[in-house]
C-alpha cells in the first residue's frame, strides 16, 4: 500500500514588533507591522515632460560633482594658475621702472602668452580631475547597481548618458573657463584699449580673445568629459579608472617625448602628447589671429593635435553608446 | 485570487543568454492583487521581471504588461511600475531622502511632489529619523525598506519586488510583509519573487512557479496546497481515528492515521464508500476537506511534477524500495 504524506504542522509567522508610542498598527490579517501615522496613498499628479527630466538629472549629477570640501579644494585650484598670471600682469604694469614694463608693441604677445600658460595648466589640473573624479562615475554607478535603478525606471539609455556628459562636460568647462575669463578681464583691465591701433580694433581683439577662450574651453572640456566618461566604462573596478586613463594621457606623452628624441622637436611626434594637442585647441582659436606669427610648421601640429582629439572624441561616443547597449545592470556586475 | 484581466501575460516567452536557456516558451497570465512567483535558483524568475520592464528583450514570444506591449512601449510601462531589485542597489552617494525624491523625479514627478512624496514614502517605511543620513550607512533592513520606498514613491499600478525580504530578521521580515499589504490595499498590483516559502503563505493570493524556464504551476494558494494527486482527504475525528482507518481499507479504500485524523486517498466518485466506511466505524467527524499539503512539501512537488529527470529518479528510488511509482 501507496503511503500518504504525514502532514507537519505550518510554519509559524513571525511575531510583530511591540507598538510604539505615536505609530499605529495596521488592520488586517497576518502579519502586523506598525506604520507611522499617514500610510501609503496613490500619486495623482502630473508627470514632467522627459527633456525636463533629463535637465533635472544632468543638475543632479553637477551638484554631486561638487560636494565634498576636498572636492572644492581642488576645484578652487583651478583659479591659482589665473590669479598668479593676473599677480604678475599687475606687477609688471605697475613697476615704477619703465624698462621693465611691456612695451606697446609686445602687449599682445604677452597677453597671448599669459592666456597660453594658465590655459595650459588648467588643462594639465582638469586631466588630473578627470582621471581620479570624472572617469570613474559610470563605473561607479554600475558598480552600486544604480544603473539598473535608472533603467527601470522611464529614463532611456541615451538620456542618462546625455545627463552624464552635460553634467560632466559643464563643470570641465567651467573649470577651464572661469579662471581664463578672469586673467583676460585682469589683463583688459591692466591694458584696456591699448593694444591695437584704435580703439575698434582693440575692442575687437579682446572680443575675440574672450570668444576664442570661450570656444577652446568648450571644446576641451567636451573632448575631456567624453574620453574620461568612455574611459571608464573599460575596466570594472572605479578604483582602477584612474589608472586607465591617467596612464594613457602619460602614455601619450612618453611617447611625444620619445618620437622627439628620435627625430628632433620639430616632427609629428609633438602632436602625440595629448595634453599638449588640446592647449592647440586653445592655441588655433584664440590666437589664430597670430598665426602669421608662428611657423607653419607649430600651426600644422596644433591642427594635427585637434584632429587626433576629435577621434578621440568619436571613438569615446562610440565606446559609451556600445556599452550603453548592454551595460551591466545590478550592484557588482561591472 | 484571479480578478479581471490579467495585469501582464506572456505568450510563448523564451530568452537564452549564450548557451544557457533562461525562459523556454513560457506561457503565462498574472491576475491582480499579491502574485508570488516561485522557483528555484536559475528558474528564470530575474529574467521574466527583466522582461516585464523592458529591461532586455524576449528571443521569441509576446509580453504585455498593463496592457502596453513590451519592450516597445517601455517607458510608458516602466511610469506605472515599481521595481524593487535583488541586488543591494543604491544610488551612490546620497542619503535617504535624496535617493527617494532622485527615484520620484526619474519617474516624472516635479521637485515640490517628488520632495513630498518621498517624506510621505520615508514615513511610510519608517525611515523618518534616518532620512538626512547617507544611505550606505544604513543596516541591511533599512536599505530594504528605502528601496521599497524608492519603489513606490510615483504611485505604481505593478510594484515587481525581487526578493524583498532576502537577509531580514524576523522583525523586519514582519514590517516588510505588512508594507507591502499596506500598499497592495490601495489597488497596488504586486508581484513578489521569493525563496521563502512563509512569506508567499502569509500575503500571496496567487501564485506563480516557474522551473527551468517553464511554467510550473499558476494558480491560487488552495489548488497549489492540494494534496499530491488532488484526491487526498483528511477526516478529522473526535475519536477512536483507528477503526474509521480499518473501515475504509474494508472499502477498499488506501487510508492511515495522522496524529488523530484520517487521510485518506480517493476519488470524488468514492466519496459514498467513504461516507459508508465512516457511517460503519460509527465515528463522530469534526472535518472532511482536501488534504492541504504545507508550502515546502506543495513547491517541491510542483518542482518534481515539472522536472521528468527528477520524476524518474524519484522512481527509481520507489521502485528500489519496492513501493509503486
Amino acid at each position: 500500500m501507496r503511503t500518504l504524506p504525514a502532514t507537519p504542522p505550518p510554519a509559524p509567522i513571525p511575531a510583530a514588533s511591540p507598538q510604539q508610542p505615536g505609530t499605529q498598527g495596521i488592520s488586517g490579517g497576518q502579519p502586523k507591522a506598525f506604520l507611522r501615522p499617514g500610510g501609503f496613498s496613490l500619486y495623482q499628479g502630473e508627470a514632467v515632460p522627459q527633456q525636463q527630466r533629463v535637465r533635472r538629472l544632468a543638475l543632479i549629477f553637477l551638484l554631486d560633482h561638487v560636494r565634498g570640501w576636498w572636492v572644492r579644494v581642488q576645484m578652487a585650484g583651478f583659479l591659482l594658475p589665473a590669479i598668479g598670471f593676473a599677480i604678475y600682469v599687475l606687477v609688471r604694469a605697475n613697476l615704477p621702472s619703465a624698462a621693465l614694463t611691456v612695451p606697446k608693441a609686445e602687449r599682445m604677445a604677452h597677453i597671448l602668452q599669459n592666456l597660453r600658460w594658465s590655459f595650459s595648466i588648467d588643462l594639465g589640473f582638469l586631466l588630473l580631475f578627470a582621471a581620479s573624479r570624472l572617469a570613474p562615475l559610470i563605473t561607479r554607478d554600475a558598480n552600486a547597481g544604480a544603473l539598473l535603478l535608472y533603467f527601470s525606471r522611464p529614463l532611456q539609455r541615451d538620456h542618462y548618458l546625455v545627463a552624464r556628459l552635460a553634467a560632466t562636460g559643464t563643470l570641465a568647462f567651467a573649470l577651464l573657463a572661469v579662471p581664463q575669463t578672469l586673467l583676460l578681464l585682469v589683463q583688459m583691465g591692466v591694458f584696456g584699449l591699448d593694444i591695437g591701433s584704435s580703439a575698434g580694433s582693440a575692442l575687437g581683439i579682446w572680443l575675440y580673445l574672450l570668444l576664442g577662450t570661450l570656444l577652446s574651453s568648450a571644446f576641451a572640456a567636451a573632448a575631456v568629459a567624453l574620453s574620461a566618461l568612455a574611459a571608464g566604462v573599460l575596466v570594472r573596478a572605479p578604483s582602477t579608472v584612474p589608472l586607465v586613463y591617467g596612464g594613457g594621457i602619460l602614455a601619450s606623452l612618453v611617447a611625444s617625448w620619445v618620437t622627439q628624441a628620435a627625430w628632433g622637436r620639430d616632427s609629428l611626434g609633438r602632436a602625440l602628447d595629448l595634453h599638449n594637442a588640446l592647449g592647440g585647441l586653445q592655441r588655433l582659436m584664440a590666437e589664430s589671429s597670430q598665426w602669421a606669427q608662428y611657423p607653419d610648421f607649430a600651426w600644422h601640429i596644433d591642427l594635427l593635435g585637434s584632429g587626433l582629439w576629435l577621434a578621440l572624441g568619436a571613438a569615446s561616443t562610440a565606446i559609451l553608446l556600445k556599452y550603453l547597449k548592454n551595460p551591466p545592470l545590478g550592484r557588482g556586475r561591472a | 485570487m484571479a480578478q479581471d484581466s490579467p495585469i501582464a501575460t506572456a505568450s510563448q516567452v523564451s530568452r537564452t543568454f549564450d548557451e544557457v536557456q533562461a525562459l523556454r516558451g513560457l506561457d503565462l497570465a498574472i491576475p491582480k492583487g499579491i502574485v508570488g512567483v516561485l522557483g528555484p535558483n536559475g528558474a528564470g524568475k530575474s529574467t521574466l521581471f527583466r522582461l516585464l520592464l523592458g529591461l532586455d528583450q524576449a528571443d521569441q514570444g509576446d509580453i504585455v504588461v498593463l496592457g502596453h506591449r513590451m519592450p516597445d512601449d517601455a517607458l510608458q510601462v516602466r511610469a506605472k511600475i515599481g521595481y524593487m531589485p535583488e541586488d543591494d542597489s543604491l544610488f551612490p552617494g546620497l542619503d535617504g531622502l535624496q535617493q527617494v525624491v532622485l527615484a520620484a523625479q526619474l519617474c516624472g514627478l516635479a521637485r515640490v511632489d517628488a520632495l513630498s512624496r518621498a517624506h510621505q514614502v520615508l514615513d511610510l517605511v519608517g525611515l523618518t529619523d534616518a532620512r538626512y543620513r547617507l544611505a550606505a550607512g544604513y543596516s541591511l533592513g533599512m536599505r530594504q525598506r528605502l528601496r521599497l520606498a524608492m519603489a513606490v514613491v510615483h504611485g505604481p499600478e505593478l510594484l515587481l519586488l525581487d526578493e524583498p525580504t532576502a537577509g531580514l530578521d524576523p522583525d523586519g521580515r514582519a514590517q516588510m510583509l505588512a508594507l507591502i499589504q499596506e500598499i497592495a490595499g490601495h489597488g497596488v498590483s504586486i508581484l513578489l519573487s521569493t525563496h521563502v516559502l512563509s512569506d508567499v503563505e502569509a500575503i500571496c493570493q496567487y501564485i506563480v512557479l516557474i522551473s527551468r524556464g517553464q511554467l510550473g504551476f499558476a494558480g491560487d494558494m488552495a489548488r497549489f496546497r492540494a494534496g499530491s494527486n488532488g484526491h487526498t482527504w483528511r477526516i478529522g475525528v473526535l475519536a477512536q481515528a483507528d477503526r474509521l482507518v480499518e473501515a475504509l481499507r474494508e472499502q477498499g479504500i488506501a487510508a492511515q492515521l495522522d496524529r488523530s485524523d484520517v487521510l485518506v486517498e480517493a476519488d470524488v466518485d468514492q466519496a459514498t464508500l467513504v461516507w459508508q466506511a465512516i457511517a460503519k466505524a460509527d465515528v463522530a467527524i469534526h472535518h472532511f476537506g482536501p488534504l492541504e499539503e504545507d508550502m515546502g512539501s506543495a513547491f517541491v512537488r510542483h518542482l518534481r511534477l515539472d522536472d521528468p529527470l527528477r520524476r524518474q529518479g524519484q522512481d527509481a528510488v520507489a521502485a528500489a524500495l519496492g513501493e509503486a511509482p
